[in-house]
C-alpha cells in the first residue's frame, strides 16, 4: 500500500541512506513501550507480568489472568526536532526531543475461558514511533559542497509508526507455577519521508502503510523451591512486511528475558517490594529506504515498593531503560523512569501514572487504567 | 523455553494432588459427605502435610499476588478431625460415637500440640472432652486457653464449618441476628448481662458469646421450675426466687431447647399446689422423658427425710403441711422418666440433719444442691434486680453451653466453677457459696438433660 507520490530518487535522494546516517533521533522504532503498570519501572516487568498487555509482550501472562479484564493506556508520542547542517547531500542532523502528542498506546481485553481452560486476549498496541521533523536554515541548504544549488525553506519530516493487533492465549499448568502462551501479531506500520522547499529538483516524497504477520510464543516459570522469583520468556518472530517498496524492511524479531523477584512482609507485612529485569533483544531487522536497522538489546532495570493504606495500595515505582541506538542514524534513548500507582482494596479497577526522562531532552508521561469485571 | 515446561510439568503433578485432594474433600463436605470428606482431606494431608494458617501464596505474576482460594487457610487436618466429628455426631451407637470423639480429640490434640492454637481448634476440643465427660483434659484444656489467650490466632479453614459454631466461636452473628444487643458497639459487654459478661464460664472457653435465637426443642423434655419468694418459715422466705424461677425458664426455653408448653412454673405455690403441679406435669411426660426439676425456696430435712415447704408452712416440722421430695420424684419415675433435680435452699443443720440429706436409691435422678450442708444461698444484684448466685450460674451455664442436650456432670462443673469464680474472670477463684456437685442415683454422668 506504498503511496509514494513522487518517490524521487534523483541524485540527492539516492544518497539520502547516507544522510541519514549522521542523524541522531531517538530511536523508538522498535522498542516503543506503550505504557503500562511496568513502564515507570522501567519496563522490567513487561514479559512476567500478567495484564492486557500480556498478549503483545509474552502471551503466558493471559493464563493467570482469572478474570476478564480491559487495559488501556493513554501517554505521549515522542517526537524529535531535528536541525539540518552540512549539505543535502551530506546532511548532519542534530535532534532534540520532545514530548509529542498524546494518543492511546494500548487497548487490551483478556477474557478467561470456562473450566480453567486458559485466557484468550486481544490488544492494540503502538510498538514502534519515530516521528522527526528537521529544518533546513535560514540561508538555505547547499545541496554539494561544490553548492551546485540551495535548498531553501527546507522542511524534512520522518515518521514511522507500527500498530500492533495481537491475539494471545494462555494457560498454566495445574500447579499453576509454569504458564504458557502462544499468539499472532499483526502489524499495520506507516512509513513517511518527506522533503519540502525550494529547489531546482524534486524532493524526496514517500508514504506509505504495510500489513505484516507475526507469532509469539512464551513462557512464564516460578520454581516451586522459590517462590518468590518469577521468570519469563518470550519470542517473537521477525515480521515480513512484503516491502517491494523499499519503504518498510522488516520488523525485527524480539527475544525477551526477564525475571522479578518478591519481597513481603515489609512494614509489618503491610508492604511488598518487586524487583525486576529485563532485556529484550531484536534481531534479524532489515532496513528500509529511510530507517535503518540492526540487532538492539534493551535492558530495563525496575522496582516497585506497594504501600498499603487501608483502604488502597500505591504502588511506587521507579527504573532505567538502557535503549541504544537500534541503527545508523539513531540516538539512544536511555531512560529514567518513575511511577505511581493506586489499587484500592478489594476493588476490581487499579490506575498508573507514568513518567519517563530520557536522555537528552523532553519527558514521557503515560496512565494506564484497568479493570477486572466481576 | 523447552526446560521451563518440564520443569514445570514435573513440579505440578505433587502440587495438584493436595489442592485437588483438598478441594474433593471441601465438595464433600458440602454435601454432608463427613466419611469422604474426611478421606479426602486425610488424603491432602499425605500430599502437603502440614496445616498452614496464612494464605497460600500461588505462584504468578509478582505485583498481583494470587492466593489459594482468596487467601483461605490451608487445613486438612482440623477438617479431617472436624469431619470426624461430624462423623461421630450422627453415630447412634454410643460407644462407637465416644470412640469418634476421641479419635478427633486426638487429632485436636495433635495441632495443639504443634502450636496451632485457633479458636476454632479449642472450641471443638473442648466441646469433645464436654461431650465424652472428660472433665480433667476439659479443665487442662480450659487452662491452657486462659495461659494462650489472644495468641489463639491461628486461623483454620472454616468454609465448612457449621455457621453456627463459627457464630459461637468468633462472636460473629449468624444471618439475621445481631451479635450484640442493639446500641451496643461490637464488643461492649452490657451491665449486669451475665451471658455475655462472663461469655463462656470456662476459662475462657468461648461457646455461645454472639449466638443468638433460640436453640432446636426437644419434645420429651419437660421442666417444672417452683420458685417460693415467701414463707412463713423463720429464715425460710427466698426473696428472688420467684425472679430467678422466670429467668430460668426463659434460659431453658432459649438455651436448652425445652419447648414453652413443656416448662411449668410455680411461683409462691403452697403445698398442694405444688405437689399438684408435679403431678400435671408428670402425666404428660411420656414414658423415658426427661425431667428437670428446679425447686427454690424452703426446704427442711425431718428425720432424714427432704421436704420441700409450700408458701403456707407454718412450722418446719410439719410434714404434713409440705411436699415430700420423694413422692415428688415418685411422680415421675413412675413415668420411667429421667430427672435432674436442683435445689436452691438454705441447708441448715438441724439434728444432723439438713435439706439434701435424702439420697434417693431408685430411679435414675441426679440431684444438685446451690451450697454445702449447714450453708445458706446467697444473692447478688444484676440490672437492678437480685438474683440467686445459684440461679445465676446455671442460667449463665445454660447460655454458654446453648445445648439442648446438656451432660449433667459436665454442666455441674461449670456451674460449679462459675459460682467459685463469682461471675468473674477464668481463673478458679473461691465464694462463700460452694454448691454440690451433681448426685447421681443410677443415671450416667454424661447423662443428658
Amino acid at each position: 500500500m506504498v503511496n509514494a507520490r513522487r518517490l524521487a530518487f534523483v541524485a540527492v535522494g539516492s544518497s539520502m541512506l547516507t544522510a541519514i546516517s549522521s542523524a541522531q533521533v531517538p530511536d523508538l522504532l522498535t522498542a516503543f513501550d506503550a505504557g503500562g503498570r511496568s513502564m515507570g519501572a522501567g519496563g522490567a516487568l513487561n514479559v512476567v507480568e500478567a495484564d492486557t498487555l500480556s498478549s503483545y509482550y509474552n502471551p503466558a501472562g493471559l493464563g493467570y489472568i482469572g478474570q476478564k479484564q480491559i487495559g488501556i493506556s493513554y501517554r505521549n508520542l515522542p517526537s524529535s526536532i531535528t536541525s539540518i547542517t552540512g549539505t543535502l547531500a551530506n546532511p548532519i542532523r542534530t535532534s532534540a526531543g520532545q514530548r509529542g502528542t498524546n494518543a492511546i498506546s494500548h487497548i487490551g481485553f483478556a477474557f478467561p475461558l470456562n473450566n480453567n481452560k486458559g485466557t484468550i486476549g486481544f490488544a492494540y498496541t503502538i510498538g514502534g514511533f519515530v516521528s522527526d521533523l528537521g529544518f533546513g536554515p535560514q540561508s538555505g541548504l547547499p545541496s554539494d559542497s561544490n553548492n551546485t544549488f540551495n535548498v531553501t525553506n527546507l522542511v524534512e519530516v520522518r515518521k514511522a509508526r507500527a500498530d500492533y493487533y495481537t491475539i494471545g492465549y494462555g494457560k498454566t499448568n495445574q500447579a499453576q507455577n509454569l504458564a504458557w502462551g502462544a499468539g499472532l501479531a499483526i502489524v499495520h506500520q506507516t512509513v513517511q519521508f518527506t522533503q519540502t522547499g525550494t529547489a531546482p529538483i524534486a524532493l524526496p516524497d514517500a508514504s506509505g502503510s504495510e500489513t505484516g504477520v507475526g507469532a509469539l510464543i512464551g513462557v512464564q516459570y516460578t520454581p516451586t523451591s522459590t517462590p518468590n522469583e518469577s521468570w519469563g520468556l518470550s519470542y517473537r518472530t521477525p515480521i515480513n512486511m512484503k516491502d517491494s517498496s523499499g519503504l518498510f524492511g522488516q520488523i525485527p524479531g524480539r527475544l525477551m528475558l526477564g525475571t522479578s523477584y518478591r519481597q513481603d512482609g515489609l512494614r509489618g507485612g503491610k508492604d511488598f517490594l518487586v524487583l525486576g529485569a529485563e532485556v529484550q533483544h531484536f534481531f534479524d531487522g532489515h532496513s528500509s529506504i529511510y530507517f535503518d536497522r540492526k540487532n538492539q538489546t534493551v535492558l530495563g532495570l525496575g522496582a516497585e515498593y506497594d504501600y498499603s493504606f487501608e483502604e488502597f495500595r500505591l504502588p511506587l515505582k521507579i527504573g532505567y531503560v538502557s535503549l541504544p541506538a537500534g541503527g545508523s542514524g539513531f540516538a539512544s534513548r536511555n531512560s529514567f523512569t518513575f511511577g505511581l500507582g493506586y489499587r484500592p482494596k478489594g476493588g476490581d479497577y487499579g490506575i498508573d501514572l507514568n513518567w519517563g526522562s530520557p536522555e537528552g531532552s523532553g519527558y514521557d508521561f503515560g496512565i494506564t487504567a484497568s479493570y477486572r469485571f466481576k | 523455553m523447552i526446560c521451563l515446561l518440564v520443569a514445570g510439568s514435573a513440579a505440578s503433578a505433587l502440587a495438584q494432588s493436595w489442592s485437588s485432594a483438598y478441594e474433593s474433600g471441601l465438595k464433600a463436605a458440602r454435601a454432608n459427605d463427613w466419611a469422604g470428606a474426611r478421606k479426602a482431606f486425610q488424603q491432602a494431608a499425605a500430599y502437603r502435610p502440614e496445616d498452614v494458617s496464612a494464605a497460600t501464596v500461588l505462584p504468578g505474576p509478582p505485583t498481583e499476588q494470587r492466593r489459594w482460594r482468596n487467601g483461605a487457610s490451608y487445613s486438612p487436618n482440623f477438617l479431617a478431625a472436624y469431619a470426624q466429628i461430624r462423623i461421630a455426631a450422627t453415630t447412634t451407637d454410643a460407644t462407637e460415637q465416644t470412640k469418634g470423639y476421641n479419635t478427633a480429640a486426638g487429632e485436636l490434640e495433635t495441632l495443639l500440640a504443634k502450636s496451632q492454637y485457633s479458636k476454632e481448634t479449642f472450641y471443638y476440643l473442648h466441646d469433645i472432652y464436654v461431650k465424652t465427660g472428660n472433665t480433667e483434659k476439659r479443665i487442662a484444656l480450659e487452662t491452657k486457653q486462659a495461659q494462650i489467650g489472644d495468641k489463639a490466632n491461628w486461623k483454620v479453614d472454616t468454609e465448612t464449618v457449621d455457621p453456627e459454631d463459627v457464630a459461637k466461636i468468633t462472636g460473629t452473628p449468624t444471618k439475621g441476628t445481631p451479635a450484640v444487643s442493639p446500641g451496643l458497639k461490637n464488643g461492649e459487654i452490657p451491665a449486669g448481662d451475665p451471658k455475655i459478661s462472663n461469655p463462656a464460664g470456662t476459662n475462657g472457653v468461648s461457646l455461645s458469646n454472639g449466638a443468638t435465637g433460640a436453640v432446636a426443642t426437644i419434645a420429651n423434655k419437660y421442666a417444672l421450675i417452683i420458685g417460693n419468694s415467701e414463707s412463713r418459715l423463720a429464715g425460710g422466705a427466698v426473696p428472688f426466687a420467684a425472679d430467678d424461677s422466670q429467668k430460668l425458664r426463659e434460659s431453658l426455653m432459649t438455651n436448652a431447647g425445652y419447648l414453652e408448653a413443656n416448662v411449668d412454673l410455680v411461683a409462691n405455690a403452697t403445698a398442694a399446689q405444688i405437689m399438684m403441679s408435679a403431678k400435671a406435669l408428670a402425666d404428660r411426660v411420656p414414658e423415658g422423658g426427661t425431667v428437670f426439676l428446679y425447686f427454690t425456696g424452703a426446704g427442711v430435712n425431718v428425720a432424714g427425710k427432704d421436704y420441700l415447704a409450700g408458701v403456707d408452712t407454718e412450722i418446719g416440722t410439719d410434714t404434713s403441711s409440705m411436699v415430700p421430695k420423694a413422692e415428688m420424684y415418685k411422680l415421675f419415675m413412675s413415668r420411667g422418666a429421667r430427672l435432674f433435680a436442683f435445689f436452691q435452699v438454705n441447708r441448715p443443720i438441724v439434728d444432723g440433719n439438713f435439706f439434701g440429706k435424702e439420697v434417693p436409691l431408685v430411679g435414675a435422678i441426679s440431684q444438685m444442691q446451690s451450697t454445702s450442708p449447714g450453708a445458706s444461698i446467697y444473692s447478688y444484684t444484676r440490672n437492678g434486680k437480685e438474683i440467686g448466685i445459684f440461679t445465676d450460674s446455671v442460667v449463665s451455664v445454660l447460655a454458654d453451653l446453648r445445648s439442648n442436650k446438656v451432660p449433667i456432670m459436665e454442666f455441674g462443673w461449670q456451674v460449679f466453677n462459675k459460682i467459685k469464680r463469682g461471675g468473674t474472670g477464668s481463673e478458679p477463684g473461691g465464694s462463700r457459696q460452694v454448691p454440690t456437685l451433681p448426685f447421681l442415683t443410677n443415671i450416667a454422668g454424661n447423662a443428658r438433660f
